[in-house]
């Protein structure tokens, strides 16, 4: 499991592990019941403050991504499918935008943009 | 308790100073100590020799501070005071087999004979032992080391030229003061001034601020 | 047990300094920075909790009992390193083990002698053989074998080299993953509490000045950089501390939005560390 923290980065660390942990459970990295370092583990692996650790773990536990086990440990929740396909096409569609975008910038129309999409499907 | 005598007894020995103060003291003495009477070098040497492995540890506390360390363990402002109060005694009971193994290594080989076990001898150094002790404890207990090692320096130095001009002064008068201090009176005397020093250490211990 | 250390409006006075109102509590489980210049109070609080002082108001609670009271089942639990560490310097690591080993009812030799090796300690050394690092670490062996709950450090960093210094934040983060013990330590070198601390607690010139989460602190106070020409006496009170060289001003400010409405893009808003806390507002 990969979790990498940027020092110098605007967003708290504490979102930069929950959205790190996100994505990989909405990528399928981590799988439904796995296991999650513990909040101590974590703190001590990244260097950081255990409360800053408890507090991504939380976020992640009311969005309904992990689930906590008192004694146990803290788990993957099984993922609501529809929620996260949901999720997933929430982000394709963000990147669309982004793809659109600089689609204007450089002019091309809409069916150039759809034949290149036609190629890049086939080629899958 | 055991704690503190470990220590005490470390600090005598690991230096090499008192280690060369212990061991060449009884010669001194007995070179200085000219009297006729074999009792009193050997009344000096158990006073000089408990009273001394007393105080020791507490010159140390003034050099390395180390009273910070000691007052962070597992150890009550009291207990450090009735511990030090006991240890007197086991101070004592290693000087008489001390001394006595020493002054018996001399008599035997003949360099001059003094006494080296004499159970009068004794029981009257006990009571003037707990007195100075009864007096000196509360001063370490309560001032800075430098203050009380001055009080240290008045009672030492003060029954040490007692004893030794009353070690000079002759037969029967000698005779007589030993006899007024193995007397019944003054042991239990000592004892209760040795008790209520204990009590003032304690008080005075408890308060202060280090 | 609610908190493993509780302070409640501490007061100890002395000629030149006071302590006063000294309030702020550490469950089980996490690490407290005690922060403060110099002379600010730090050595003098931790003396007070180690009963080696007085106090003259207040109370203090170790494990939930009075420290007086319960001085001798308090001070079993705790292990301590200060920044003067105070041996018996003629004895050797060994023999000074011994003694203090002999009042711990849960000492632990093993461990011990792991942390020496670990430490590359040699026993048979006379203390007054040792670096203040070898003596820190001599310490911090000694506080981490006896099964100690709650760990004091006063300025137990000050004078070593970084290297030694992260490993000892090592070690300390092995101690916190035991969530029942706590550790509670003073510095001024604050880059080492960025990372470590979960509270942190400021005291300056005898008083608190906070005592909150590491994350709140970091996330409530910035520090503010713009031209010269944006001062006037008004702003100028708007701000916690502030410094004005020949090339514009620097400030620290806990009210990040309230500069950002005043001044727009004008100014740079950055993250404030320990450090630029800790400096304007002991400077003003």
């Amino acid at each position: 499991m990969k979790i990498l923290i940027s020092n110098s980065s605007n967003e708290p660390i504490y979102e930069q592990i929950s959205s790190q942990i996100k994505s990989m459970i909405l990528k399928g990295e981590l799988i439904e019941g796995e296991m999650l370092p513990s909040i101590r583990g974590l703190a001590k692996d990244l260097q950081i403050s255990v409360i800053t650790t408890k507090r991504a773990y939380d976020e992640l536990e009311r969005e309904g991504f992990i689930e906590s086990v008192q004694g146990k440990g803290s788990f993957v929740a099984s993922q609501n499918k529809e929620l996260m396909r949901e999720m997933k096409l929430k982000i394709i569609e963000e990147q669309l935008q982004k793809v659109v975008k600089e689609c204007n910038v450089l002019g091309l129309s809409y069916e150039e943009v759809s034949e290149m999409l036609r190629i890049l499907f086939e080629e899958v | 308790m055991i704690g503190l005598l470990k220590r005490d007894l470390h600090l005598i020995i690991s230096d090499k100073k008192n280690r060369f103060f212990f061991l060449l003291y009884i010669p001194f003495l007995l070179l200085i100590v000219e009297s006729y009477d074999q009792k009193w070098p050997y009344f000096i040497i158990l006073y000089t020799y408990t009273y001394l492995i007393a105080i020791t540890p507490f010159s140390y506390d003034m050099t390395y501070k180390t009273s910070y360390m000691m007052s962070s363990l597992p150890i009550s402002r009291k207990e450090m005071v009735l511990y030090k109060y006991l240890l007197t005694f086991i101070y004592f009971v290693i000087t008489v087999v001390y001394a006595g193994v020493y002054l018996w290594i001399i008599n035997t080989l003949g360099i001059t004979t003094v006494d080296y076990f004499n159970l009068e001898v004794i029981k009257a150094v006990i009571p003037v032992i707990l007195i100075s002790i009864s007096f000196l404890y509360p001063a370490y207990f309560r001032f800075e080391p430098k203050i009380a090692q001055i009080v240290h320096m008045i009672i030492f130095i003060s029954s040490f030229v007692a004893m030794m001009n009353v070690a000079n002064l002759g037969e029967n008068s000698l005779v007589s003061h030993i006899k007024f201090l193995s007397d019944n009176y003054i042991l239990p005397i000592s004892i209760v001034l040795y008790i209520l020093s204990l009590l003032l250490s304690m008080k005075l211990y408890e308060t202060r601020d280090l | 047990m609610d908190y493993i250390l509780e302070v409640n409006n501490l007061r100890k006075e002395f000629k030149k300094f006071a302590l006063k109102d000294i309030s702020f509590k550490l469950e089980p489980g996490y690490i407290m920075g005690f922060i403060g210049p110099n002379g600010a109070g730090k050595s003098t609080t931790i003396k007070l909790i180690m009963n080696l002082l007085k106090l003259d108001g207040g109370e203090i609670k170790v494990f939930g009992l009075d420290h007086k009271k319960h001085e001798k089942e308090i001070k079993d639990r705790i292990g301590f390193v200060y920044d003067e560490n105070y041996y018996y310097e003629d004895l050797t690591i060994k023999q000074m083990k011994n003694i203090v080993a002999s009042f711990y009812s849960k000492w632990d030799d093993a461990t011990f002698n792991d942390y020496i090796e670990q430490f590359d300690l040699d026993p048979k050394s006379k203390i007054k053989t040792l670096s203040k690092g070898m003596k820190m670490k001599f310490s911090l062996a000694v506080a981490l074998s006896h099964n100690a709950d709650l760990i004091i450090m006063d300025e137990p960093t000050s004078g070593l080299d970084p290297v030694f210094r992260r490993e000892i934040l090592d070690i300390l983060y092995n101690v916190i993953q035991d969530e029942t013990k706590s550790i509670f330590f003073s510095t001024h070198i604050t880059t080492d509490l960025e990372k470590i601390a979960d509270y942190i607690t400021f005291i300056n010139k005898g008083s608190i000045v906070f005592s909150e989460t590491k994350d709140e602190v970091l996330e409530n106070y910035s520090v503010v950089k713009g031209g010269i020409d944006l001062l006037d006496r008004d702003i100028r009170k708007e701000f916690i501390g502030l410094k004005e060289t020949n090339v514009g001003f620097e400030a620290l400010t806990n009210n990040k939005d309230k500069v950002k409405r005043l001044f727009g893009e004008e100014v740079l808003i950055e993250r404030a560390t320990l450090e630029d806390i800790m400096f304007y507002t002991v400077r003003g």
